[in-house]
């Protein structure tokens, strides 16, 4: 993961503490301690409302259980893995493809706490049923092509949503070429494999 | 008309012509509409295939023809009287059994004696349906008499009360009433279709009377659903639900039952699980399902439990349906290379490739009454789908549809004489029914998209 992608982390991090924290500044403890202790609560009653109140250390160290990883939602909106495409009919993989791929394996090498997701996708030709079937295959034929570039097959899951979830609307084959492709969702992270 | 040709003669003819029919295909041009009206201008011989779609018509019913005058309004009733009759009329015309005699060829009412019924014999009606309709506050009440034109006696005879917001039922169950009389067995008036809908936003199954009205959403996943199959006799659903294991969507079929609850997931297993179909006896379900690896066609228990895999190659294999007696398997592989009908025992045993019209060949459905008939949807030309139906019998297929859209997925009515399907043109799709013969088509859906019709049983 570089720096820009940590700091940013971060960043989201700290908007989302800060949102928490009325949550947090109640009467349960935070549902992990951390080392050390928390420093007690203030014993006043402030007249001021909590929403106010300054946080307090402990709590910040309490809800940030891993800072550095990032949700499967951030990884899938920075586009981490990217979307290959097909020929028509066909599930194999296309040599112009391959690169993709490639890059892709690279990625989950290097972040091995993470478990994706492969979505096979049609265009609108052919019935729905087959279409089905076919997309079935072509997320299969592309976690195949990620086992054989070493990642494990533990850590991909693949569905098939036949022509069900077009990108591109209509009827030409610039539309159809966008629709025929395996897109790449993270669906869990975390630090460790 | 009864048509005077005889059985034999009309195989023989079918069997020729049917195959010119098929090899003219990709041409036909204009909207989904009846087929029959759509001759080719240029055929010198006098519109063959018109004989393939009367021999198709035939086998739905012997056509009887009937009258259906206006309904007699009491004081109040009148809209409703017009409602009723429009909505009879149209159960009738769509029901395959009745060809409605032109009103304009109707004596003019007088009281039923001997004098009116030589008038109602000239108009060539076989059957007369009189109806007298009376309003409450809340209830509209309906009386219905069916006779036999030829004798002047009535047949049958209903009396109804419904509430003002069931009238459409009213003309419906009278409808499936006639049809009894002259089939043996009751119209499809009363029944339903399912469909996938994206009108709520995430494509879900909805259910609506048989003509479209009164649709109601019956998922609510939220994701994707999808196939959903009628169960014999339509107590239960069984659709493809892409449901979350643990924030990762799967696709797994799950059960709703009639009169409520959650809907109960009986496949849950990794990979793909598509194209869930039930034996006519209710007590199977054929489903195809990657969990080996690749598509496969697999039975099992409406539970869930006592799964049979039954294909075992390295294609794809999909689309089952079951023959009426629940002894064959119908579906689709492409292991010749491309998409074929194939046919095989209930136990995958006797696997043999149909040579069927059309290429890329899918969404076979097996008529439940006719055992000889299978629909299916094929390709005539790059994305021009049309559904098909193949006669086993004569070994013939013919287009039902016509048009430059894709028109797939169909599904019978249980009482075989009809088919729903859905219809893309442009950028919508919407669910269509037509005639066994690919006539009387009338649209069931205009919102939003709408496809996968299953038409079910009895409400």
């Amino acid at each position: 993961m570089n720096i820009t992608t940590r700091r940013l982390s971060i960043a989201l991090l700290l908007v989302g503490l800060v949102l928490l924290l009325p949550a947090c500044s109640g009467q349960e403890p935070p549902a992990t301690e951390p080392e050390p202790a928390p420093v007690p609560e203030a014993p006043a009653p402030a007249p001021a409302p909590r929403e106010t109140e300054a946080p307090e250390a402990g709590e910040w160290e309490a809800a940030d259980p891993s800072p550095s990883v990032l949700s499967p939602e951030e990884l899938n909106r920075m586009g981490v893995l990217r979307t290959i495409y097909f020929d028509y009919d066909k599930s194999e993989i296309r040599a112009d493809q391959r690169p993709t791929l490639q890059a892709n394996a690279q990625w989950l090498r290097e972040n091995q706490g993470t478990t994706i997701l492969i979505e096979g996708n049609c265009d609108e030709r052919g019935t729905r049923e087959y279409n089905m079937a076919l997309g079935n295959r072509r997320a299969t034929a592309t976690m195949e092509y990620l086992v054989s570039l070493g990642v494990e097959a533990n850590r991909v899951e693949v569905i098939s949503y036949g022509e069900e979830r077009p990108v591109a609307q209509g009827e030409n084959e610039a539309a159809w070429a966008r629709n025929r492709r395996a897109d790449f969702k993270v669906v869990a992270s975390s630090d460790t494999p | 008309m009864p048509r005077s040709r005889s059985p034999r003669q009309a195989v023989l003819t079918l069997a020729v012509l049917a195959l010119a029919v098929v090899s003219q295909q990709g041409i036909a041009g204009g909207t989904t509409g009846t087929a029959a009206e759509i001759g080719r201008p240029e055929t010198t011989a006098p519109a063959p295939q018109q004989e393939v779609y009367l021999e198709l018509r035939g086998r739905a019913a012997r056509p009887v023809t009937l009258a259906l005058p206006p309904l007699q309004a009491l004081a109040g009733a009148e809209q409703d009287a017009i409602e009723l009759h429009r909505v009879l009329r149209d159960d009738l015309h769509h029901s395959m059994v009745f060809d409605i005699v032109d009103s304009e060829h109707y004596p003019r009412p007088t009281a039923e004696d001997d004098q009116e019924w030589l008038a109602w014999r000239r108009t060539g009606a076989e059957a007369l349906v009189l109806g007298r309709v009376r309003r409450t506050e809340e209830d509209v009440l309906a009386e219905f008499r069916l006779f036999d034109v030829q004798s002047g006696k009535q047949v049958t005879g209903e009396y109804y009360t419904e509430p003002a917001s069931k009238l459409r039922a009213i003309a419906h169950a009278f409808s499936d009433e006639a049809v009894l009389y002259y089939t043996g067995m009751p119209g499809v008036a009363s029944t339903q279709v399912a469909f996938v809908s994206d009108r709520p936003g995430p494509k879900e199954i909805f259910v609506a009377d048989y003509d479209g009205y009164n649709p109601r959403r019956i998922t609510y996943d939220g994701f994707m659903s999808l196939s959903p199959a009628f169960s014999p006799t339509a107590e239960r659903i069984a659709y493809v639900s892409y449901r979350m294991h643990e924030n990762v969507p799967n696709e797994d079929i799950s059960l709703l039952h009639r009169g409520g609850g959650a809907p109960r997931p009986i496949v849950t297993s990794e990979g793909m699980d598509a194209a869930p179909t039930w034996s006519p006896d209710g007590d199977w379900m054929a489903l195809a399902s990657s969990r080996d690896g690749n598509s496969e066609i697999y039975v099992m228990r409406p539970d869930g439990s006592d799964v049979r895999r039954l294909t075992h190659n390295s294609a794809i294999d999909t689309s089952p349906t079951f023959s009426p007696n629940g002894r064959q398997i119908a579906f689709i592989s492409t292991r010749a290379g491309s998409q074929h009908l194939y046919m095989m025992d209930f136990d995958g045993s006797n696997v043999r490739r149909l040579r069927v019209g059309g290429s890329q060949i899918d969404d076979p459905a097996w008529n439940p009454i006719q055992a000889d008939l299978i629909a299916y949807t094929a390709s005539v030309g790059g994305n021009n789908f049309e559904v098909f139906v193949y006669s086993f019998r004569s070994d013939v297929s013919v287009p039902l549809t016509r048009g430059y859209g894709r028109d797939e997925a169909p599904s019978w009515s249980p009482d075989g004489r009809q088919i729903a399907y859905e219809s893309t043109q442009g950028d919508t799709t919407q669910i269509y029914a037509m005639g066994i013969d690919g006539t009387r088509v009338r649209a069931l859906t205009r919102e939003a998209n709408n496809t996968n019709p299953a038409w079910g049983g009895r409400q």
